[in-house]
């Protein structure tokens, strides 16, 4: 494999899509914070909902593209899909600790406690291990081929826990609540949550954007460093 | 080359096992994080003294706070069994009658549960404060009812 | 009751969070490119305006 399969960099849309998603994220934070009165029965720290859902539901997103990109390399063995893998991967990782300490800052107060081992957060420190695990394989592997090998089946092997995570509160008994619906949450509640979701998902697609180009360009320096050592005779 | 493979095959060993673990525990349905007061009654002697956690509702009007020794008693009840359960400290302020709470703590002979921690369970209902409603009141008037008993 | 004061502090603490993690990682992600730019040669290198954004 050669560098010229990589797409080279080429002028984007990405400060763009940057600048939608920013003015949405603000419309959403403002939203949660402003334009809808805080829970009956909780008060002002069920704001908290309309940051925590969105950072777990991008959190899940981006591992379902990991398990995507992942079933894809196997079958074409394109080095592109093992980067938007790895990609999707870290940011996953990044928001998936957002999740849980969030999820933390909004039980001590409600729940009385910062963390319990209940299936709902037990599964999402399962989560947030295995993709940790799938960065620290892949910080072993040196030959490329093998390292998206094996990370493409850690991608698919690992997503097992992620419908896990989402169906934990329905299949165990959990001190985390059921999800919400909109038959169990006020309307104006339902559409501000809607907006942040939408906002995360366009953040999603932003840090995607550069967070692929970084692989690439990492991939890039590995090549070069790799053809250098071939002629440098090992 | 070989410290390299046998570092991605514990890796995938790990992860594979964790899953099926899992998956596994979640299929004989031995995942429990805390019994109802029914099962714990039908355990009775079995569990006397183990660290467990017991869940249900808190019975209405059997809330019994005492600041000053800030001992905490009330009832747990799944609408079958009732159990006496004997806290010490202050509840999380959503404490209340009739919410829902995973106590940690044991099983005592005397058929008292005692308990070290109180979490509460929350739905997953949320709605705006009702006409003269403000949320922050209605927390802090939780806090004073219980404070007040 | 003793350390059972409003939500609020933990709302205000959640958001400052979300808005700093997201800032940070936008930004790393910014400077890990442009440091893998530098070395990289200028064949592979993007054309200029494309490694600068005003989003943070």
């Amino acid at each position: 494999m050669t560098t010229t399969e990589l797409p080279r960099f080429k002028r984007g849309r990405a400060p763009l899509l940057g600048l939608v998603t920013l003015i949405i994220l603000v419309a959403g934070a403002m939203a949660g914070l402003l334009a809808v009165p805080a829970d009956a029965l909780q008060g002002e720290v069920q704001r908290l909902m309309y940051v925590h859902v969105p950072a777990a539901w991008l959190a899940m997103l981006a591992f379902f593209v990991v398990f995507v990109m992942s079933v894809l390399y196997l079958i074409q063995r394109d080095p592109r899909w093992d980067l938007i893998a790895v990609s999707s991967a870290e940011i996953g990782i990044v928001f998936t600790a957002l999740t849980l300490v969030l999820g933390s800052l909004w039980g001590k107060p409600t729940w009385g406690v910062w963390w319990t081992w209940d299936p709902r957060l037990t599964t999402t420190a399962i989560m947030l291990m295995i993709y940790v695990g799938y960065l620290v394989v892949r910080s072993f592997a040196e030959d490329p081929e093998k390292r998206a090998r094996w990370s493409a089946i850690i991608g698919i092997v690992g997503f097992v826990d992620v419908p896990i995570v989402y169906l934990s509160v329905l299949w165990w008994r959990t001190l985390h609540q059921p999800p919400s619906s909109p038959r169990s949450m006020a309307g104006e509640f339902v559409y501000v949550l809607l907006l942040n979701v939408a906002a995360f998902t366009f953040l999603y697609a932003y840090l995607m954007v550069r967070r692929y180009r970084l692989a690439v360009a990492e991939r890039q320096l590995e090549e070069l460093r790799l053809s250098r050592e071939d002629r440098g005779g090992r | 080359m070989n410290r390299r493979k046998m570092w991605i095959g514990l890796g995938l060993v790990a992860i594979v096992g964790a899953v099926v673990l899992l998956v596994a525990g979640g299929l004989r349905e031995n995942v429990v994080y805390f019994l109802t007061p029914t099962e714990l009654e039908a355990k009775g002697a079995e569990v006397y003294g183990a660290p467990l956690r017991l869940g249900g509702q808190v019975k209405p009007e059997s809330v019994d706070w005492n600041a000053e020794s800030g001992r905490l008693l009330f009832v747990i009840t799944d609408g079958e069994t009732e159990l006496p359960v004997e806290s010490s400290g202050a509840p999380p302020a959503m404490f209340s009658e009739g919410m829902g709470v995973v106590v940690e703590g044991s099983y005592r002979e005397d058929g008292v549960f005692r308990s070290h921690n109180v979490m509460v369970k929350h739905s997953n209902e949320y709605r705006p404060p009702e006409e003269g409603e403000h949320p922050k009141e209605i927390y802090r008037s939780l806090v004073d009812d219980e404070a007040g008993r | 009751m003793e350390g059972q004061a409003s939500g609020t502090p933990f709302m205000v603490a959640g958001y400052l969070i979300t808005w700093v993690v997201l800032v940070w990682y936008a930004w790393r992600l910014e400077r890990r490119f442009l440091s893998a730019r530098r070395v990289l040669p200028a064949d592979a290198e993007p054309p200029a305006g494309e490694g600068t954004s005003e989003n943070g």
